[in-house]
């Protein structure tokens, strides 16, 4: 079971609107390594995990992904508040306008829906923690780029922070993945 | 003569016999020339147990800054750091629950895997009761963080803005 609680893993507070780092920063809402995608694999995976600190990580990792979502959520929302709609066609963002005016959608940067086609689930252990690790390296070095596109600190600071929970990420899911062969579990 | 056990298929004795000279025959790779000279087998090594024998923390406010709990884990990018700072009495609370939180998830994570480090342990225990407290405080005087922190309310406050999404130039923390 899941409950809500009223407040951010980590605080947003955008004050300067870039539609530009809006469109860009969907690439991690609902893009191929994005936190919706993390979240659902790991929620997924968890089922078929051998042992109980398999199944206490992937739900714990999981969760936690879907705070990383509405951390997501939230930048591109603060960064399209308010914008115009001359505003909007300058930085690309008119065919998103069509459809889903200011609100959000899961989708990449260039505007791909979110697929489950960008998770793995093969309800083999080994098997899904070297996709979870690769996925989480993928994470960092997307967050990586982001971060090389943008000079506004109230952006950068919540960027590096999550770039940061993917390192975390990847240690403990490498950590599981020794643990799993050193002892033969599968 | 050298057994060994992960290449048992080798027959070394009869390659001893053979030739008298591989002890100086670089390019004979089965031959062992020293008893230090030992192949390691690197799939059965747990390098996290070499690398991270010591884990230290960070203090409760820079590891939320730095999104890392453990010192010995931290990778940064560019040097990038950046301090999270607020004003006013309600966002200055909710920082410090932020914190507690972040805390408690990254030990979660830690404990999941090192169930039996009591030290840790005793650490996120201490954190929980700690970020307790600091809810309890918030609930009285600011709102509900859950649904269920309604005790001290005579009237249902749960859907009173602001949510977290809504910061309007940066003026709520949340």
């Amino acid at each position: 079971m899941f409950r809500y609680e009223k407040m951010l893993e980590y605080p947003i507070n955008i004050k300067k609107k870039d539609l530009k780092m809006a469109k860009l920063l969907n690439s991690q809402l609902g893009g191929p390594d994005g936190e919706l995608g993390a979240s659902l694999r790991y929620l997924c995976q968890r089922f078929t995990m051998p042992d109980e600190r398999g199944r206490a990580l992937l739900s714990d990792i999981g969760s936690e992904e879907l705070g990383h979502v509405e951390m997501i959520s939230t930048m591109v929302r603060q960064l399209v508040k308010g914008a115009s709609i001359e505003e909007l066609k300058e930085a690309g963002l008119d065919a998103y306008y069509t459809s889903h005016k200011r609100g959000i959608y899961p989708m990449d940067a260039n505007g791909v829906p979110f697929t489950t086609a960008y998770i793995a689930s093969t309800g083999d252990p080994i098997v899904d923690l070297a996709e979870d690790m690769a996925a989480e390296e993928k994470a960092r070095a997307t967050y990586e780029n982001l971060m090389d596109l943008t000079s506004d600190p109230d952006l950068l600071a919540p960027l590096s922070f999550l770039r940061q929970r993917e390192v975390v990420h990847y240690e403990r899911f490498k950590e599981l993945l020794e643990y799993y062969k050193n002892n033969k579990i599968s | 003569m050298y057994y060994d056990e992960r290449e048992n298929l080798v027959n070394y004795s009869v390659k001893d016999e053979e030739n008298n000279y591989t002890e100086y025959n670089l390019t004979n790779k089965n031959e062992k020339k020293w008893d230090n000279d030992f192949k390691i087998d690197i799939n059965n090594i747990n390098i996290n147990n070499y690398r991270h024998i010591k884990r230290t923390l960070f203090s409760d406010r820079e590891g939320f800054n730095k999104g890392n709990m453990i010192i010995e884990e931290y990778v940064p990018y560019k040097n990038y750091v950046y301090k999270v700072v607020v004003k006013g009495e309600r966002d200055e609370l909710l920082l410090k629950i932020q914190e507690l939180t972040f805390k408690v998830i990254d030990l979660n994570l830690y404990l999941d895997i090192h169930p039996n480090d009591e030290e840790m342990y005793k650490v996120f225990k201490n954190t929980v009761q700690e970020l307790k407290k600091y809810k309890d405080m918030y609930e009285k005087n600011f709102g509900p963080l859950c649904v269920t922190d309604t005790l001290y309310y005579d009237s249902y406050k749960w859907l009173k803005n602001p949510w977290p999404w809504m910061n309007e130039g940066g003026v709520n923390n949340v």
